[in-house]
């Protein structure tokens, strides 16, 4: 067919009808106002034995109020509870009670109760987060000590209009400032599900009710503020079981382990009197293990090195006079930091759960080791005989050297 | 014989060219890692297949410098007779628009599963088949042009593998050969299965302008592809250790977990676009093979009609040569894995053969040959 100027016009004309059906949004487009932004998700085993979902969102209006005494007095979150047999259902029954379709993209934390994770663990309710394409991988996994998630989702914290920023603020001052919570995303609990010789972990929260008498000043006036939440230990699961926690100090004791303690603080007995203590703020730190397998036995060797400065003391102390005083406080810091990691390791033995990786660092140095002892690793993991070596070096004693002294 | 394509190519387009037709098969899907049984060395099966690929290349490319001035299409009717060479010719064609096919359907699969679940995928094959029609239809100038935009693109894309540094932990790298080589020759099959989509040089060698030069940038864009492919299977175990194996859609996921600072999140559509850009490329490049191998076989003055048929047939194969994402994956992992080898290798040697039978009788009848390089 030749073409004449009237099938160019028809062409033209069928062009652009099918562009204006095309370019007139999206297939998928969802209008702002319509989405609730989700900033935790929690999930629990609803009373009935069902799964139960609770959703924090955010409410951008009560936000945006600024300093102003508008936006104080409305909570700019709000928190819907909802259940169901599975969580995607769960997600769908939300419409039933929440006014706004939850957007999962900017979610931050995915929080686990006690009794679901006792009861049914992790298999039924974490495979929805990594089908779904709007969930992120990257929400930090906490589990609730105690309590629902229910109940974490409705804690307030004070500095921070939005719990979920709250927290956040907390993960990060804990985590750089004390080491006592080991934090991991969705993605990392995942690995630590799927690999071999590890367990997963979690970070502990605990809710704190707070006395109806208690009045809160400072950003939040609000009289319905019930209950505020702290962070700190660790959810240590076998398989996708919650099986027992570790609590702050043994948290750490797991972070010197891994390497991952970043700044810390160490007290213990100050060299000379029993009854007295030492602090030691810790700098830097790096830390590692490594198992061998021997005919009779399994042994894990660790090794911390860390540097520090002296924070405090308890009674008078002079480096000027004494230096040989110094070495002492090292060896004390060596002393408490190698019995804060035998505690974990000794805990988590109990506990039968490797939540360190030693079954891991076997698999990944001597995989043909691992093909033999990994079927019974359960059996010999609380038989491991630890080593510990830990090299502690003080910097500086701070701005004295001598301290005050009463007459 | 008479060119119908009147385009000419640089050298460093055919290997812009090259090196796209080979990245799909690691951008959009990654059929090498999905179920890949050995993940924490899987690199050990990248280098395999790169370097027998590059082995490969040699004959895959040797064959068209034999005769330079010609398509595989015109040269194989030369040396193997009219009806056996057309039917290599119909085999390639066919080749060309079901691979196209296998990429449109894994494209829009990638983006159904990761960005918009709700939109038909149909959606994405027709917008993907009309740009790259359209492509096709202008010629080879043309998408070379763009192959070499959208390469650059790819190679600066390649930040993705990098940028999740944060979320990377070294040690998933260990073991080393847990499960012995096994794996990872089976794994490499599939790496150099996608490597056979480079025959399609078979139809750019007699429009590349320097074609000496043909060689050398045709082992550029293996090796370019080979870094980049070593570095996501890497950078994929890194980031998701156990779980890396898992993903269905693995660049999209990764690309995902780029987070900079607290604040600047959710760029994966800046690297995922690219890539959307680098399939469409692909599949411009076999339609235009595609249409213009059919004109030559039916001897027709121009292959610019041939264009959008070709794009049509290709669209509704990849809706009908496939039921869902898992079918897709079987298929492309157990299936299209040894049936490309098998038929870019046969071709390959067959002509390879064929020319020197009948090199061998032409020179006892008239000494010297009338195919030499321009």
């Amino acid at each position: 067919m030749i073409p004449t100027r009237s099938t160019h016009v028809a062409a033209y004309v069928a062009i652009m009808a099918v562009l204006i059906s095309l370019t007139s949004g999206c297939w998928n487009r969802r209008e702002i106002e319509t989405l609730g932004f989700v900033m935790a998700i929690g999930l629990d085993e609803s009373p009935s034995g069902r799964i139960q979902l609770t959703v924090q969102f955010a409410k951008p209006g009560a936000l945006a109020g600024g300093t102003e005494a508008a936006g104080r007095s409305e909570k700019p979150f709000w928190v819907s509870t909802v259940e169901g047999d599975t969580v995607f259902e769960c997600f769908r029954h939300l419409g039933s009670v929440s006014t706004k379709r939850p957007y999962l993209q900017h979610n931050r934390f995915i929080i686990f109760g006690d009794e679901l994770l006792k009861n049914k663990g992790l298999m039924p309710v974490i495979d929805f987060f990594n089908r779904d394409a709007e969930a992120r991988l990257a929400s930090q996994v906490l589990a609730v000590k105690g309590a629902t998630a229910r109940e974490y989702l409705q804690a307030e914290f004070e500095g921070a209009s939005l719990p979920s920023e709250g927290e956040q603020g907390m993960l990060l001052y804990l985590e750089t400032a004390l080491g006592t919570i080991s934090p991991l995303t969705f993605r990392e609990l995942e690995d630590r599900m799927g690999s071999e010789g590890i367990e997963p972990i979690a970070v502990g929260v605990e809710v704190v009710p707070l006395k109806p008498d208690t009045s809160i000043k400072g950003e939040l006036t609000r009289e319905e503020v019930k209950s505020t939440a702290r962070l700190g230990g660790t959810a240590v699961f076998k398989g996708d079981y919650l099986v027992g926690w570790l609590d702050e100090y043994e948290t750490r004791g797991l972070n010197w382990i891994l390497g991952k303690v970043k700044s810390t603080l160490m007290v213990f007995p100050q060299p000379g009197f029993e009854d007295r203590l030492a602090t030691i703020e810790i700098l830097r730190s790096t830390g590692n293990f490594k198992v061998e397998v021997r005919d009779d036995s399994i042994v894990a060797s660790i090794h911390v090195d860390t540097i520090g400065n002296l924070g405090e003391v308890q009674e008078p102390v002079d480096f000027v006079k004494q230096p040989e005083t110094w070495g002492q406080f090292e060896k004390g810091l060596e002393a408490a930091i190698k019995q804060e990691i035998m505690q974990t390791v000794t805990k988590l033995q109990a506990l039968g759960a490797d939540a360190i990786g030693f079954g891991q660092d076997i698999f990944r140095r001597k995989p043909k080791d691992w093909a033999n002892i990994r079927g019974h690793w359960d059996d010999l993991f609380p038989t491991v005989k630890i080593h510990v070596q830990v090299k502690a070096k003080l910097r500086t004693p701070g701005m004295v050297l001598k301290s005050v002294k009463t007459r | 014989m008479q060119q119908i394509e009147g385009g000419r190519i640089s050298s460093f387009q055919v290997m812009c060219l090259l090196f796209l037709v080979r990245m799909t098969a690691t951008t959009i899907s990654f059929p090498f890692m999905i179920g890949h049984e050995s993940p924490t060395d899987a690199w050990i099966g990248v280098a395999i297949g790169v370097a027998v690929s590059l082995v490969l290349l040699e004959l895959i490319i040797q064959l068209g410098m034999k005769y330079p001035d010609m398509t595989i299409i015109q040269y194989s009717q030369v040396v193997l007779g009219r009806f056996p060479g057309k039917a290599i010719a119909f085999l390639l064609i066919w080749f060309w628009i079901s691979d196209a096919a296998l990429t449109i359907r894994a494209l829009g699969a990638a983006i159904t599963s990761s960005f918009m679940p709700e939109t038909p995928i149909l959606v994405f094959i027709l917008l993907t088949v009309l740009l790259s029609a359209n492509a096709a239809r202008n010629g080879i100038e043309i998408v070379g042009r763009w192959g070499e935009l959208v390469a650059i693109g790819v190679l600066v894309s390649g930040l993705v593998l990098v940028l999740p540094y944060r979320a990377m932990n070294f040690k998933n790298l260990m073991p080393v050969l847990p499960y012995g080589l096994a794996p990872h020759i089976k794994g490499s099959l599939t790496i150099i299965a996608f490597y056979m989509r480079l025959s399609i040089a078979w139809m750019i060698i007699p429009l590349a302008h320097n074609r000496k030069e043909v060689l050398r940038y045709s082992r550029y864009a293996v090796l370019l592809s080979g870094v980049l492919i070593l570095g996501h299977a890497i950078s994929l175990v890194t980031v998701f250790g156990s779980q890396a194996t898992a993903l269905a859609v693995p660049g999209f996921t990764l690309a995902r977990q780029i987070f900079i600072g607290q604040f600047f999140e959710r760029i994966e559509t800046i690297p995922v676009s690219i890539w959307v850009l680098n399939a469409m490329v692909k599949v411009a490049l076999d339609f235009w093979a595609a249409a213009t191998g059919l004109s030559q076989v039916f001897g027709l003055q121009n292959f610019q009609p041939l264009a959008y048929p070709v794009g049509a047939l290709a669209a509704s194969f990849s809706m009908l040569f496939f039921e869902s994402l898992v079918d897709l994956i079987q298929f492309t992992k157990h299936t299209w894995s040894i049936y490309s080898i098998l038929l870019v290798i046969a071709i390959a040697l067959i002509l390879h053969l064929g020319s020197i039978i009948k090199n061998s009788n032409s020179r006892t009848i008239k000494p010297g040959n009338g195919h030499s390089d321009r």
